[in-house]
């Protein structure tokens, strides 16, 4: 029997040497440019060389591949300007030089706090360069096994992407265990009792609910060969982009998985029902004996599934009437809400344009982030018939995603990313997306919808951000005091729209002296399916690394190939 | 952070050959620390037998301890010529001789590797 190496306990660099054909590695931005972070410096904090994340070419199976590879043990394999814009880099040049494929080894708790504002942007712009990469037909792989897992947003970016392959030791979701402890008390979710925390997030549960495509054992050499039959299999067939109807699958999918287990919060029952085998049986079973052993799942959901998102809608209340009527005009419009969900037809002073969104600091969860996949996908459905594409107005306006262990349970990352994938149809189906962000928005809820629009503006008086400065000062131990201070000189952590404009992740602010209906024309008119943001924040002055750091990856890897 | 600069004297790790491969050891986390080898830029006025050490670290007013260390570590290895910069979150002296080690006998094999 030859000698296991452990996937979890290899660095980002070991990973990538041992997947990769021997001596066929080229890094880009090596550790010897030493592109550290500043904001880690102003802090007082350590650096790394490489920013905690490695990007490069190389061959498998004799196959030109682009890869990255995040070090989990450092500051948690957490994104933030440099360590994101390298990826982004990375995945612009493979829309140029279409690899066979990319591969990424995800290890990440998610935004690094320390640099928030920058980080979620950075993570937005990877998931449009991973949406722009496939609808190239190049596909993504990413492999999941490291200590840090997938969490916050890159737990949404791992399924954005082609293919999840995951370790037993892995972990996949949103939320991390003890951020949903902190707020909701331990009574939903007790972050010590790793053996739950697994069964919620872990390899396995993920595995059998749908969210990962492969089971792999925690082994080096297994990645390689299961990485490489994948190869093989799509260099054969190739990596169509998500059509709508694949997406309309996958709405009914998501719908009858939420019915099938809609009181589930504990991943037992999920196996229970997905596998032919006892607990004792699963809990010990290799990758091999785990696949062998998953049922064949037809699931149906009962009524149209992509009318579900209508049930239950009606009239807006005085205070949305208001609200619609300063935005549209009087009369201008036929808005509907449900809970925190809100949809319908307006006119503007360039035309018709569908609405969809949230309202009431919506905390986000699976239902209400199936109702905007919904509409959205009735748009596009819509339009079609009329042999029209309406602009579709986005109103985020979000205290983040719903805090939940059964929302964790039933991949509310996966959930998002859908809701995601089906906001990126729409601009490629050609709809303009302008996001209004009204009141709040807040971390994950935000960056699945609302952080996809063309346009982004900022509603008087209202907030975005990643966390609240104590929350940080908790997760970071940087006493708040400290925090407070640094937030006065730096947009890159602290709260803010006025620093989300400064650092391009915002594209305007709006005042209350504006007529919003004609500024709501004017940024219709400004509209661009292009991602400028990294531009826009250098110029702005507020993110000076993201588009030459991007840049600098990019022209790398064209000097290399 | 305490920023420490050490300029040690070594036996020259070129003996006449070129020097242009550098390595990365080690990881930036808690009780660990990531090493890059480089060869001295050829521009500088440092001397072959001369090894240059540049550390970036996290526990304060260890100076000492650390040229204790890194001076036992250029006696006994062949690393004139060559600049080591550290990235160092607490690393205990045992920690550090290893990975100092560890980074030494990497570049070798890489320049091994690339011959």
């Amino acid at each position: 029997m030859s000698i296991r190496h452990s996937f979890l306990e290899s660095s980002a660099r070991e990973r990538i040497y041992s997947l990769l054909d021997p001596h066929s590695f080229k890094e880009f931005c090596p550790p010897s440019e030493r592109l550290v972070s500043p904001h880690l410096a102003q802090l007082s904090l350590s650096q790394a060389f490489d920013d905690g994340i490695v990007t490069g070419s190389g061959m498998l199976l004799g196959q030109k591949v682009l890869i990255a590879a995040q070090e989990g043990r450092f500051n948690g394999g957490s994104v933030g300007e440099i360590h994101g814009a390298k990826l982004v880099g990375l995945l612009h040049a493979a829309i140029l030089q279409k690899p066979s494929a990319v591969l990424l080894m995800i290890d990440s708790g998610g935004v690094r706090l320390h640099e928030a504002n920058a980080g979620i942007i950075a993570i937005s712009e990877i998931s449009r360069a991973i949406l722009d990469v496939r609808a190239e037909g190049i596909p993504v792989l990413v492999m999941l096994g490291g200590s840090c897992g997938a969490f916050g947003g890159m737990g949404i970016v791992v399924r954005l992407c082609h293919t999840v392959f995951m370790s037993e030791e892995g972990r996949l979701s949103l939320s991390g265990p003890e951020v949903i402890e902190t707020v909701m008390g331990r009574d939903e979710f007790d972050s010590k009792d790793r053996a739950l925390v697994w069964r919620v997030t872990g390899g396995k549960l993920r595995r059998a609910l749908g969210e990962a495509d492969k089971l792999v054992d925690d082994d080096l050499t297994a990645f390689r060969d299961a990485a490489g039959d994948w190869l093989k299999q799509h260099i054969e067939s190739g990596a169509a982009p998500l059509s709508y109807i694949d997406l309309c699958e996958r709405q009914e999918f998501f719908l009858a998985r939420c019915l099938e287990f809609a009181n589930t919060k504990d991943g037992r029952e999920i196996l229970a029902k997905r596998l032919s085998l006892s607990e004792q049986q699963w809990t010990l079973a290799n990758s091999k004996e785990f696949e062998s052993s998953l049922n064949k799942v037809d699931v149906k959901y009962t009524n149209n599934p992509l009318d579900a998102w209508k049930e239950g809608l009606q009239a807006l209340n005085e205070e949305d009437q208001a609200f619609a009527d300063r935005l549209f005009g009087e009369g201008q419009h036929q808005l509907q809400y449900n809970g925190y969900f809100v949809v319908g037809k307006a006119q503007t002073q360039r035309g018709p344009v569908h609405v969809i969104g949230t309202r009431d600091r919506a905390p986000i969860g699976v239902d209400v982030a199936l109702k905007l996949s919904g509409a959205v996908l009735a748009a596009i459905s819509e339009d079609q018939k009329n042999a029209s594409t309406l602009p579709i107005i986005l109103i985020s306006e979000t205290q983040g995603q719903l805090l939940s262990r059964h929302d964790e349970l039933l991949g509310l990352n996966g959930t998002l990313a859908h809701v995601a994938l089906c906001v990126d149809l729409a601009r490629r189906s050609g709809h303009r997306l302008l996001t209004l962000v009204r009141q709040e928005a807040v971390s994950g809820g935000f960056l699945s919808f609302g952080m996809l629009g063309d346009r982004i503006c900022a509603l008087p008086e209202s907030q975005v951000r990643v966390m609240d400065l104590r929350a940080m000062a908790r997760v970071t131990k940087i006493p708040l005091e400290r925090l407070e201070g640094l937030a006065k000189h730096s947009a890159v952590f602290a709260p803010g729209a006025e620093n989300y404009v400064l650092l391009g992740g915002v594209h305007e602010q709006w005042t209350e002296e504006q007529d919003w209906t004609e500024a709501l024309a004017s940024a219709l008119d400004h509209c661009s399916a292009v991602d400028e943001r990294s531009m826009l924040g250098a110029e702005r002055g507020g993110r000076h690394l993201a588009a030459s750091t991007a840049q600098r990856v990019k022209q790398q890897a064209i000097a290399f190939a | 952070m305490e920023h420490l600069n050490f300029q040690l004297h070594s036996t020259p790790a070129s003996q006449g050959k070129k020097l242009e491969v550098d390595v990365l050891c080690g990881i930036v986390s808690s009780g660990n620390l990531e090493i890059l080898v480089e060869p001295v830029s050829a521009d500088s006025k440092v001397s072959a037998d001369t090894c240059l050490i540049t550390i970036e670290t996290s526990a304060e007013g260890f100076s000492e301890t650390w040229q204790a260390v890194l001076t036992q570590f250029a006696e006994s290895h062949a690393v004139g010529g060559l600049r080591f910069t550290l990235n160092d979150v607490g690393a205990t002296p045992a920690v550090v001789a290893l990975r100092m080690a560890q980074a030494h006998e990497e570049w070798c094999a890489a320049i091994g590797a690339n011959r």
